[in-house]
């Protein structure tokens, strides 16, 4: 046993202080003050008969030093932080993870987060003997818990209240973060990761050791792993619910889904999953203005198990308001734009020729977007979101040469303007191709000649096709409208109401300098910067619109600390009380025996 | 502050203090003798014999019964109260000091035998019987009275049977004895009773104590000090030495309130806490004919 807090001399020195202090006060205690009685002849009467015989209860002032003296010893043995073993001399860095499956509990109700911090208490009460210790929280973002310290109270502090976050934690990064704190201390260090891993990520050099000390017990759970919510394009208000579930058991599994808008049920059906298998649930035909969407497996029932894990049964969506967009379409006359803006719900089309934009130069910034096809207005328009179908070279956009017939060599197909479209089949009689700026982003391409352009510079959105309606089939496609409508929403930057949901540490834009966020339990809180971070699942609501936080595709296998507990390797898992503790309670036991003493009228 | 307030004076004028026949005097007065002699309290009608006076046979009843017959009457004595109060040092101690509650205790008694016309007198005692006052016999001697146990101050040790001897040398006459005290000496008070008892007495006992004395709570290292002889005595006091403490007092309170009640006598606690009101009532109780 090692004292952390106190060296052996100063120990000694307080044993040897606390020791004398104690006999100087027993000696007190002894010397005896005076009391005028009526008569001391009954008191000596009485101190005659109650006399004590036994060898034990002539001892008892003796006795009652000696409890006094053991006390006093252990307090001071107590205050110098006693520690079982050495512990780790140089720096450790311990990294805990806290994610969303340490969430998940095993039989007894403990989650992995539980066992996690009892390791990690455990390893700074040895290592802070002769070493220092800091810890990393593995969450969404890795995070300092706790600089490097010698004190091991400050990581009691540190972990007290630590919950895990609604997410996948990037454990890569959190070990790297450790890694650098080793290094930034120039001295012998290690790292060691508390986590329901069976593996650790592959690091790319060995310089500072790496130790896994995994914790749990493999689990299963049914889950909610996709919930989605959008607006159906053919009926106007109303929405669609789309649901994924998922068995990570070896075993049969039930359970209720419900779907909520806030506390309205909207479907509830009884779900049963075989081991491993995935349904998918879908429903149509609701109606709401701003839905606040909640899927949630209840009464799970998985034939002779248990579902570990709780926060993956539930997942959550919105649906955002329907938004008209004001579209002023400049134009000498084209069906085809006409139409497919004039089909969409959310259009409000304004036509007009060249002269008749001019009339409109002034009352511009009515109109969310601007289409101008074949068309270069002289001066070019001060508008935030331009289309500029068949573009015409101007000042602000530069034309090349003219292409004939130029064949689609490849599309950005992950931007928003081209989502859920192909255009390797599209064909292009003529274009004219386009030359972007350095920060422009090429849609479309043929071969080295851009045909479509995406520009957002200076708080403008620029959308330029190299070609017009009369030069392309892709007018006469049945996608023709649905990239009209993802021009439209990139322009009008309204890509995000499109968004059923967003994944945990995804921040919230709430603007404004008093800006609150309120969270999914209710408490409002403050936005710094015009960003929320978001930890947790749930609904969250800024001044203007709701925002669903969900973690359903982040679902997965609770076995996979599986392989790691084969073979336990690495951190100190003790789960032996601290010293201290027990030290502790052999003080409260010796204060009870002094205190039933005195009770017995034994002690003076 | 006088020692008896109007309503306690109020109370004691409605009462009358039980004097048993033998403990009455030979002069004249209000209470039952054992002489039947020519007193108005009409005794017995008993068969005339040789000797009795003539003048006394019930002719009344030769004429009914034809057989002589006599009347007899109880005579009416008055008697003597002894109220004996201790001024021992140790009747300090207590919240108020017991020989606060000691001279209204005892004011009580001189105002009852007052009341009824008896010969009162109050006699200090500690180690020996101190100066007693003059014989008090009527309501307006009560001034003197009070006067008198308010200028008692306490002083020495207790010896009740120093002070018995005294008193029973003092004053030979036989009567009521009150004695007024805490009953703080260690030696059987029994025998020093007993004499009081063979005198004639009528005895009448009334313990005066504090919590102090009857259940002390003071524990650890003590030098105990004696209030009366200032001996000292260094204890270590515990709950064992406190129990067997008052075990203690209690098997002394207990003898002597055996050796009252054997010798017809009374013994009766006067707590210094209670009000006196309530105290005085439980006081005079026992020694009331009427309440």
């Amino acid at each position: 046993m090692t004292f952390a807090a106190l060296s052996p001399a100063a120990l000694l020195g307080a044993a040897l202080a606390a020791s004398l202090a104690v006999v100087a006060l027993y000696l007190l205690r002894r010397t005896p003050r005076t009391q005028v009685v009526s008569n001391v002849e009954f008191w000596r009467r009485a101190a005659e008969r109650s006399r004590p015989r036994s060898l034990f209860a002539t001892r008892v002032p003796w006795t009652s030093l000696l409890v006094s003296l053991l006390i006093a010893l252990l307090l001071v043995g107590e205050m110098g932080d006693p520690r079982a073993g050495a512990g780790h001399s140089g720096t450790t860095v311990i990294v805990l993870a806290a994610d969303r499956t340490m969430a998940a509990r095993d039989e007894r109700g403990r989650r992995r987060l539980d066992d996690a911090l009892s390791i990690a208490r455990a390893t700074v009460q040895a290592d802070t003997v002769s070493g220092q210790v800091a810890i990393v929280r593995a969450g969404l973002r890795p995070e300092v818990l706790l600089p490097l310290t010698h004190r091991a109270a400050d990581a009691d502090r540190a972990l007290r209240g630590l919950d895990a976050d609604d997410g996948v934690a990037d454990l890569s990064a959190a070990i790297e973060l450790a890694r650098a704190i080793v290094r930034g201390t120039r001295s012998a260090g290690r790292v060691v990761v508390v986590a329901d891993r069976g593996e650790l990520p592959r690091l790319a050099d060995a310089t500072v050791p790496v130790l896994l000390s995994p914790v749990g017990s493999p689990g299963e759970t049914l889950a909610v792993t996709a919930f989605d919510a959008r607006r159906d394009p053919l009926a106007l208000g109303e929405y669609h619910v789309r649901c994924e579930l998922r068995s990570y058991s070896p075993r049969r599994g039930r359970a209720h889904l419900v779907i909520r808008d806030r506390d309205t049920v909207l479907s509830e059906e009884r779900v049963s999953l075989e081991p491993g298998e995935v349904i998918t649930r879908s429903a149509r035909g609701f109606s709401s203005a701003q839905a606040e969407l909640s899927a949630r497996l209840e009464d799970i029932d998985i034939e002779g198990g248990r579902d570990a894990l709780s926060r993956d049964d539930v997942a959550y969506a919105t649906v955002a308001p329907v938004v008209s967009t004001r579209v002023l379409l400049v134009t000498g006359g084209n069906r085809y734009l006409a139409n497919a803006l004039s089909a969409n719900p959310s259009v409000e089309l304004e036509t007009v020729d060249g002269l008749g934009l001019q009339s409109r130069r002034a009352s511009l910034s009515r109109y969310q977007v601007v289409v101008l096809d074949r068309v270069s207005p002289q001066p070019p328009l001060d508008h935030p979101a331009q289309l500029l179908v068949g573009a015409v070279a101007s000042r602000a956009l530069r034309v090349g040469a003219e292409l004939a017939a130029p064949r689609v060599t490849a599309f950005a197909a992950d931007h928003r303007v081209l989502a859920g479209l192909r255009f390797d089949q599209v064909q292009v009689a003529r274009a004219r191709a386009l030359i972007p700026t350095a920060d422009d982003r090429v849609l479309v391409r043929s071969g080295r000649d851009a045909l479509a352009i995406a520009r957002d510079r200076d708080g403008a959105r620029v959308l330029a096709l190299g070609f017009d309606t009369e030069g392309t089939d892709l007018v006469q496609r049945i996608a023709f409208p649905l990239f009209m409508h993802n021009a439209l929403v990139w322009l009008d930057r309204r890509e995000r109401e499109f968004h059923s949901w967003q994944a945990p540490g995804e921040p919230i834009r709430a603007p404004g300098s008093s800006a609150v966020v309120l969270t999914p339990s209710g408490a409002a809180r403050p936005v710094r910067g015009a960003l929320y971070d978001t930890a947790s699942a749930g609904i969250y609501h800024t001044a203007d619109r709701a925002i669903a936080v969900s973690a359903a595709e982040q679902s997965g296998s609770l076995a996979d600390v599986e392989g790691a507990r084969q073979g336990r390797r690495g951190a100190p898992a003790t789960g032996r009380a601290p010293v201290a503790v027990l030290l502790a309670g052999a003080i409260l036991a010796l204060l009870c025996v002094e205190w039933a003493l005195l009770q017995r009228g034994r002690l003076s | 502050m006088a020692l008896l307030d109007q309503a306690a004076q109020r109370l004691l004028e409605r009462l009358r203090l039980k004097v048993r026949p033998r403990a009455a005097s030979g002069d004249q007065g209000g209470h039952r003798s054992e002489v039947r002699a020519s007193g108005l309290e009409f005794a017995e009608r008993r068969e005339y014999v040789v000797g009795d006076d003539a003048r006394k046979i019930d002719w009344q009843a030769f004429a009914r019964n034809r057989t002589l017959s006599v009347r007899t009457f109880e005579e009416e004595h008055d008697a003597r109260v002894f109220v004996l109060v201790d001024v021992s040092a140790s009747m300090t101690r207590g919240a108020p000091p017991k020989l606060e509650v000691a001279r209204q205790v005892a004011a009580s008694f001189g105002f009852l035998g007052m009341n009824q016309v008896d010969r009162v007198r109050v006699i200090p005692f500690s180690d020996t019987v101190g100066r007693a006052t003059p014989v008090l016999r009527r309501r307006d001697d009560y001034p003197g009275l009070e006067a008198f146990l308010s200028a008692l101050s306490p002083q020495g040790a207790t010896s009740f049977e120093a002070s018995t001897r005294a008193f029973l040398q003092r004053f030979p006459g036989r009567g009521v004895v009150v004695v007024v005290s805490d009953l703080m000496e260690a030696s059987d008070w029994s025998p020093s009773l007993r004499q009081l008892a063979q005198r004639g007495h009528q005895l009448s006992v009334v313990r005066v104590r504090c919590d102090e004395d009857h259940s002390p709570d003071f524990h650890g290292e003590l030098e105990l000090c004696d209030a009366e002889t200032g001996d000292l005595l260094t204890l270590a006091v515990t709950k064992d030495l406190l129990d067997a403490y008052r075990a203690e007092l209690e098997a002394h309170v207990a003898r002597t309130r055996d050796a009252c009640r054997r010798l017809g006598g009374r013994l009766v606690e006067a707590p210094v806490e209670q009000p006196f009101d309530q105290l005085l009532r439980q006081v005079l109780a026992p020694s009331l004919e009427h309440l």
